[in-house]
């Protein structure tokens, strides 16, 4: 399931949309909220690491 | 959390889902139904706490919204802004709540899907019959605990693809009513290009079936005439006809092996036309074959027309003078001064006056001139040859091109008198015949009418003419002797400059006993030849600076250790000391 809206607390979430929300979801990652075609992932250190590991600084 | 491997699901008995009635507005050929999953009370990886009483309450908000996905090389995705509707939860069910020996409450609904408008989606469960989903909802929560949800409202359902899990483990989607060949069987018979294939083969059945009668009565005989039966069109119409073998015997006398693959080259003598849907005999069809047949000596063709003849009691004697009378003149046997003299005068007898021939052709037994006009624009005159004469179409149609002889068209030879036939070059020759004509006169005349002493004085004085021309041409022959040496002299100097300045660019590579010899070479060439000899006292400077430098290098190799020597310096300052 995901929440249309967005998260109110953002600087806990990351936004990612197109091929990176996929991607980030491939790997296990579940958006939670979705607002006008942006998936909004819970930001916890897994995700951190992993966006690390892709080039993508936080 | 499932793998989607796990979720491979073989086709057992059990697994065959009861299809609810409402289901049957939604026919079959039309719609595919999925049934859906599409929450639980399950902990779900948001940690959103959804009670059974809340699910109960709120499951029904999917129904009348849609089932969406983003479908991307053969899959579904995830939740994106480009998803498309591809099933629809119709209205007309009851939310299905199913608890399982867990205690887990999980809320079912059943999609419909367009088996024309959703190929695409319903592809994707080809392979493997079950794929998460995923709703997209709105939920309100307690105001203390915002993982607790109090109520939510479904806007769809999303189709996840088979390498992403959707955050309810439970949620999926399979399809349970779909049948491939039913839904084949229909857009094979709605389909455009099925349709068009169909209008195909309905028309090639229509054309094959369509059939000729033949009527070879003489009351039905047609006499228009047989230059304006088109030959082709006859010879088509025929083939495309279902009794075309019937049809080709009947109409040609002549039919060879193979006509069936190649009816324009084995199917000769055609004696028939159309009449409507009749295929009748042609009595100009009938004279021309039999002329034709006689030329080229075919006596079965002969005799078979002979006998339709006899059966449709045609005049023998009538036939064999119109045949004479009727049968184009052949190719060969037209004389030639003859045709452009025919031709010439039934021009000239309809007022073509502004026309002059340039060629006469025959194509397909059709004999045709190219005339001109003052402005030399090209005409196509159609005429026919026969015993009677020479009768020319009423039509003069302006021809681009001219004609060039091909296997199927000939031209005609000219005469010798074609000049005859040709308005200007008739009146130049004309013109210059007269002139002649006049000078001759003229001549004879001066001649008559001039005294023997008048003679002798015009004798002398062509004679005096003649000296004072040898005289002047010894002259002019003195003049240019003395402008050769000059020209000679000047060449001697130019050359001079030349050599001298080569040979003292290349004086320092060469030695003084080349040197010479070069120099003499150079002095004795012409002054045209003068570049190729400087081509050659470069290349043998060329020469001399190679071996020149080739010397050096033996120098410098001898040199060369020593400087090695410096390179190999050892960095160490032990070893320097």
């Amino acid at each position: 399931m995901v929440i249309i809206g967005t998260p109110h607390d953002l600087e806990n979430y990351f936004m990612a949309d197109g091929d990176l929300a996929f991607q980030l979801h491939q790997k296990g990652f579940i958006p939670k909220y979705e607002d006008d075609g942006c998936l909004y992932f819970k930001l916890n250190n897994k995700l951190k690491k992993y966006l690390e590991k892709i080039g993508i600084e936080v | 959390m499932k793998l989607p491997l796990q979720k491979n699901i073989s086709f057992a008995l059990e697994d065959v889902e009861e299809i609810p009635d409402w289901a049957d507005v939604y026919p079959e050929n039309k719609f595919t139904v999925a049934k859906c999953c599409f929450l639980s009370t399950r902990e779900n990886s948001h940690g959103l706490e959804i009670s059974e009483k809340v699910l109960r309450e709120c499951a029904s908000s999917i129904l009348g919204n849609f089932l969406v996905a983003k479908i991307s090389w053969g899959d579904a995705t995830t939740h994106v802004d480009s998803e498309s509707i591809y099933g629809y939860f119709p209205m007309e069910q009851d939310i299905q709540f199913v608890e399982d020996e867990d205690g887990i409450l999980k809320a079912y609904a059943y999609a419909v899907i367009s088996k024309r408008y959703s190929k695409e989606f319903n592809g994707i469960f080809e392979y493997q019959n079950l794929r998460d989903s995923s709703v997209e909802m709105t939920i309100t929560c307690e105001d203390d605990n915002e993982d607790v949800v109090t109520s939510f409202d479904i806007y769809g359902l999303t189709c996840l693809g088979k390498t992403v899990n959707g955050s309810c483990p439970d949620a999926d989607i399979k399809l349970v009513r779909f049948e491939e060949k039913m839904a084949e069987k229909y857009f094979k018979k709605h389909d455009i290009l099925s349709t068009l294939k169909e209008f195909v083969e309905e028309r090639k059945q229509q054309m094959a079936e369509k059939r000729y009668k033949i009527d070879k009565s003489k009351e039905s005989m047609s006499t228009k005439p047989w230059g304006d039966v088109d030959k082709t069109d006859l010879r088509n119409k025929i083939m495309e006809a279902s009794n075309k073998s019937e049809l080709v015997k009947a109409c040609y006398m002549l039919v060879e092996d193979g006509w069936e693959d190649a009816p324009s080259e084995h199917l000769k003598y055609p004696v028939m036309c159309f009449e409507g849907d009749k295929l009748v005999y042609n009595r100009y069809g009938l004279s021309s074959a039999l002329a034709y047949a006689k030329q080229e000596n075919e006596t079965s063709v002969i005799n078979k027309i002979k006998a339709i003849y006899k059966k449709l009691d045609i005049d023998d004697d009538s036939e064999r003078k119109e045949e004479k009378d009727m049968a184009e003149i052949e190719f060969s046997a037209v004389n030639i001064g003859d045709l452009w003299g025919k031709l010439y005068t039934a021009m000239r007898d309809l007022r073509h006056w502004e026309y002059s021939i340039k060629g006469i052709y025959e194509q397909d037994n059709q004999k045709f001139a190219v005339v001109y006009d003052d402005d030399m624009k090209l005409y196509r005159l159609n005429f026919s040859l026969t015993e009677e004469g020479l009768s020319l179409s009423d039509e003069i149609i302006e021809v681009k091109e001219e004609f060039i002889e091909t296997d199927n068209m000939k031209k005609f030879a000219e005469p010798e008198n074609v000049s005859d036939y040709r308005k200007e070059n008739k009146e130049d020759d004309e013109d210059s015949d007269s002139d002649d004509k006049d000078e001759d006169e003229e001549e004879d005349k001066q001649v008559e009418e001039m005294s023997i002493s008048e003679l002798q004085e015009k004798i002398s004085k062509l004679e005096k003419d003649v000296e004072d021309r040898d005289n002047i041409i010894m002259k002019n022959n003195e003049e240019l002797e003395t402008l050769r040496e000059f020209k000679k002299g000047i060449d001697e100097q130019e050359k001079a400059k030349v050599v001298n300045s080569l040979m003292e660019e290349v004086e320092k590579f060469l030695d003084p006993e080349m040197m010479k010899s070069l120099r003499d070479e150079g002095m004795k060439c012409e002054l045209c030849d003068m570049d190729a000899w400087s081509n050659k006292v470069k290349a043998m400077s060329f020469s001399a600076i190679s071996k020149s430098k080739k010397k050096n290098s033996d120098i410098w190799s001898f040199s060369a250790p020593i400087s090695n020597q410096k390179e190999k310096k050892s960095n160490s300052v032990w070893d320097r000391i």
